[in-house]
């Protein structure tokens, strides 16, 4: 009798969780009826860290490009959203789909230039095309130069339903950005990019056309950064290019992406809601908290590699249904 | 003349930005670590002399605070980032990138955000008159010496002393080094430690010319790190080179417009990136 | 008491066991062999010895001391130099260089750069060339060369002749006489089993991580190596 094995994709865990899911997406969804406005301020300032945190643990778990430029998209499409929605006269929410898309219209010639580097050197080149960009922004006087420009497109608006409509907005964002996420994961690209994490080179001998594929997660990460870029110009409704090409945004993204485990679809979202808390609490211990949070990384990254989330789960289940298992059939070989 | 003058800075801009960039390039060479926190290794020994001096004197303060740089370097990389070698390339960047952040604030809680300088007297006003037109700093001339003399050093320690020969063969193989009897911790050790006693020294130069705040550590490690990509990998005297290079583009940059002078250098980076991204001595394969 | 002593070691790669219980001994100035089939754990066996692989269990003595303890570069300074399989040169470093390095641990004793030379004549032609750029020959001559370097007293070879063509194989075949008069033990690892037996003074057939054969080279009978390196009609 030898047993029969199977190649599955998920567990009875993951059949539960899609209508769970769902049910949580509807809730969400009626919040602003009930929540006050400060706590939809919140759920915005989270859900724009989710993005940043999924779409950085794309790049590098899953692309295996570890960029601390990333900033570089997000002002990008902050200043596209405030170009498009002021000067051109543009619906907001609209603008705020065309910024995501001009984001990635930009990565891509930019990704010829970065990807001469690798490594460590690759994540320095990202930045310094940040900065290189900030500064070329900051000439341009119709985006208001070095001091930042207003974002006037909901002057007419009420201010409850201006953060009702940012809100919805955000969890529209979000869902689509955990849905493309993981739809991607189990798309070639994503098998694809397994195997590049995996072993660069026995990929690329299998086939696995390395650089176009790195290219193009490069450029959908870029567009969820400017994504998210916008969604910040819109809850800030000022963009000021110190603060919007700051790095200290990829520090907050590696800090997440390293808390809650690289690699996984879960694990950002930990990392993102653990940090939301944790600054929530800190920010009032101004530099320390940012102490505190330098040492943290450190130890995670030393003594649980693979984050938080990872260290939970151990491998042994996932929410979203993205990696193969064998597991055992119930029927068996019979003679 | 005016742009004669300016090459001339430039050139001379070049030495510091070698000596900010060798120990990057070193610590790159020997581990395959990017240091992204070797430009705020460099202001905080500025920020050692600029708190030492307050209580001694100013090549005291020097003297104590590099050896410190090498010490702390040395114990970094045994206590710290060895282990993390061993777990993937984004430990060692996610680490340094937190140093990089601890240190920054450290400094802004210890020394708030005011623009520090580390005073050297008349030293830092000093200057030859070469013609009529053409003035030479003391101090700019000082930083160009010493950066040559640290990449010739450097390059001899590498080739002929006994340490040197096994860095470089722990960078080949560490593996191997362990067989000829190289402790390879230890080695990864002096190499760091050799890095940030560099970085420090080109610290407190920069320290000495320019005013500097705890936020400066970013800066200082994206010129080291445009001047090791435009010299080329793997190549001391590339870095030095490229800082050279790098140095003569922010000088003429300036000389067309005084805030144009950093986007050049990084214009110029730029264009390296394009039309010779092995940079302009690279090290050839297996030397 | 024996130079080495290797007691009942055992090895795994993961969850796959490679040794299972190898026990032999060596004296100074002996040369001694380990054959068997690709497999059968001959390298593991020298790994475990030169420390770059833990033994899991099992003991091995040098000069009486415990070596379990030790790492690689700890029991070169004791004298135990490996020349791996694959020879690992330091690519970026010249001949002249590699063998500079392989002196790294500063041992007293015979060798030193100018009778490495003599002995392998080849090399001092190759003297500034970068090991990146040496041929298969002159790459295990090196690696010899540079082990010799640390003045070993133990002196383990991986592989001696794989790859190497025959007129190269006799040259460093006709080396070891001169390293082993130092006083030096030689433990080598070798494919070809006529080689190896005509070079050594013991030889241990390893099959499957077991020793299943050893005496004294000359006196070995070559059916039953055959039939322990094969592993048929069971062990002898």
């Amino acid at each position: 009798m030898t047993k029969l094995y199977a190649v599955t994709r998920g567990s009875k865990l993951n059949k539960v969780l899609p209508v769970i899911f769902t049910a949580l997406i509807l809730a969400l969804a009626l919040l602003p009826k009930f929540l006050a406005i400060p706590y939809q301020v919140k759920f915005v300032q989270a859900f724009i860290l989710i993005i940043l945190a999924t779409m950085w643990n794309l790049l590098a778990g899953f692309g295996g490009l570890v960029s601390i430029g990333q900033q570089a998209f997000i002002g990008i499409g902050a200043y596209s959203l405030v170009y498009l929605a002021d000067v051109q006269g543009l619906n907001p929410f609209l603008a705020l789909a065309l910024a995501a898309a001009v984001s990635g219209i930009f990565a891509f010639p930019l990704s010829f230039l970065v990807f001469r580097l690798s490594g460590g050197y690759f994540a320095i080149g990202t930045w310094v095309i940040a900065e290189i960009i900030k500064l070329f922004v900051v000439q341009v006087k119709t985006l208001g130069g070095g001091s930042g420009i207003s974002l006037a497109a909901f002057s007419g608006m009420g201010r409850e339903t201006r953060i009702a409509a940012i809100y919805w907005s955000a969890l529209a964002a979000i869902f689509l950005t955990l849905l493309s996420t993981i739809l991607l994961m189990r798309s070639k690209l994503g098998l694809a990019l397994t195997a590049i994490r995996d072993d660069q080179t026995a990929a690329g001998v299998l086939g696995v056309n390395v650089l176009r594929n790195r290219r193009t997660v490069f450029v959908l990460v870029s567009i969820g950064f400017g994504l998210a870029g916008g969604l910040i110009a819109m809850s800030n409704l000022r963009v000021q290019p110190d603060d919007i090409f700051s790095v200290n945004y990829s520090a907050i993204m590696i800090f997440m992406v390293v808390i809650g485990g690289l690699g996984t679809i879960e694990g950002p979202i930990f990392g993102a809601i653990l940090y939301y808390f944790l600054q929530d609490r800190l920010k009032d211990y101004g530099t320390w908290y940012l102490i505190i949070l330098g040492l943290l990384g450190i130890a995670i990254v030393s003594l649980a590699p693979e984050g938080l989330w990872g260290w939970i789960s151990r491998n042994k289940f996932s929410l979203f249904a993205t990696k193969y298992r064998i597991s055992q059939t119930s029927k068996e070989k019979g003679a | 003349m005016i742009w004669t003058n300016a090459i001339i800075q430039g050139l001379l801009t070049g030495g510091l930005y070698a000596l900010l960039a060798c120990g990057l390039s070193l610590i790159f060479g020997v581990m395959r670590i990017v240091n992204l926190s070797h430009g705020d290794f460099s202001i905080l020994a500025a920020y050692g002399v600029v708190a030492l001096a307050m209580h001694t004197n100013l090549i005291l303060a020097i003297v104590l605070v590099l050896p410190v740089m090498a010490l702390l370097g040395y114990l970094l990389q045994r206590g710290v980032l060895n282990r993390s070698l061993s777990k993937g390339a984004l430990a060692p960047l996610l680490i340094t990138f937190a140093f990089s952040i601890i240190i920054q604030n450290v400094l802004l809680q210890v020394f708030s955000s005011d623009n520090r300088s580390v005073q050297s007297g008349r030293f830092a006003s000093m200057s030859f008159k070469i013609t009529k037109n053409l003035q030479i700093g003391a101090l700019p001339l000082f930083t160009f010496i010493v950066g040559v003399l640290l990449t010739l050093g450097l390059h001899y320690f590498l080739t002929y002393s006994r340490v040197g020969r096994a860095l470089r063969a722990s960078s080949d193989d560490p593996g191997a080094a362990d067989l000829v009897g190289i402790n390879n911790k230890h080695i990864y050790g002096i190499a760091t430690a050799i890095g940030l006693f560099a970085a420090g020294i080109g610290g407190v130069l920069f320290g000495m010319r320019t005013q500097f705040a705890p936020s400066f550590g970013p800066v200082a490690l994206i010129f080291a790190f445009e001047s090791v990509i435009i010299g080329g990998l793997g190549s001391l005297w590339g870095t030095l080179i490229g800082g050279i290079v790098l140095g003569i583009g922010q000088s003429i940059g300036a000389q067309i417009q005084p805030s144009y002078g950093v986007l050049a250098g990084h214009l110029v980076f730029i264009a390296i990136l394009i039309l010779r991204p092995q940079g302009l001595m690279p090290k050839q394969k297996g030397k | 008491m024996s130079l080495l002593e290797v007691n009942n070691i055992e090895a795994m790669y993961g969850d796959l066991k490679a040794l299972f219980g190898i026990s032999l001994s060596i004296n100074p100035g002996e040369v001694h062999s380990v054959i068997g089939a690709n497999g059968a754990g001959k390298s593991t066996l020298l790994k475990v010895i030169a420390g770059t692989m833990p033994a899991t269990s099992g003991s091995l003595t040098f000069h009486g001391n415990d070596l379990s303890k030790l790492a690689p570069d700890k029991r070169v300074r004791s004298g135990i130099s490996l020349v791996p399989e694959g020879r690992r040169i330091f690519s970026s470093l010249t001949v002249e260089e590699n063998l500079k390095v392989g002196a790294y641990s500063r041992r007293k004793g015979h060798w030193n750069l100018n009778n490495i030379r003599e002995l392998y004549p080849l090399l001092a032609q190759r003297w500034d060339r970068i090991g990146f750029h040496c041929s298969g020959g002159e790459l295990q001559m090196l690696a010899i060369g540079r082990a010799l370097m640390a003045n070993p007293d133990l002196l383990l070879i991986d592989e001696a002749s794989l790859g190497l063509a025959p007129v190269v194989v006799a040259q460093v075949y006709a080396s070891l006489p001169q390293i082993t008069s130092q006083g030096t033990a030689v433990l080598l690892v070798e494919q070809d089993m006529q080689q190896a037996l005509r070079a050594s003074t013991h030889t241990s057939v390893l099959l499957e991580g077991k020793v299943v054969l050893e005496g004294t080279s000359s006196k070995l009978d070559k059916e039953a190596i055959k039939r322990a390196y094969f592993g048929i009609e069971g062990r002898a």
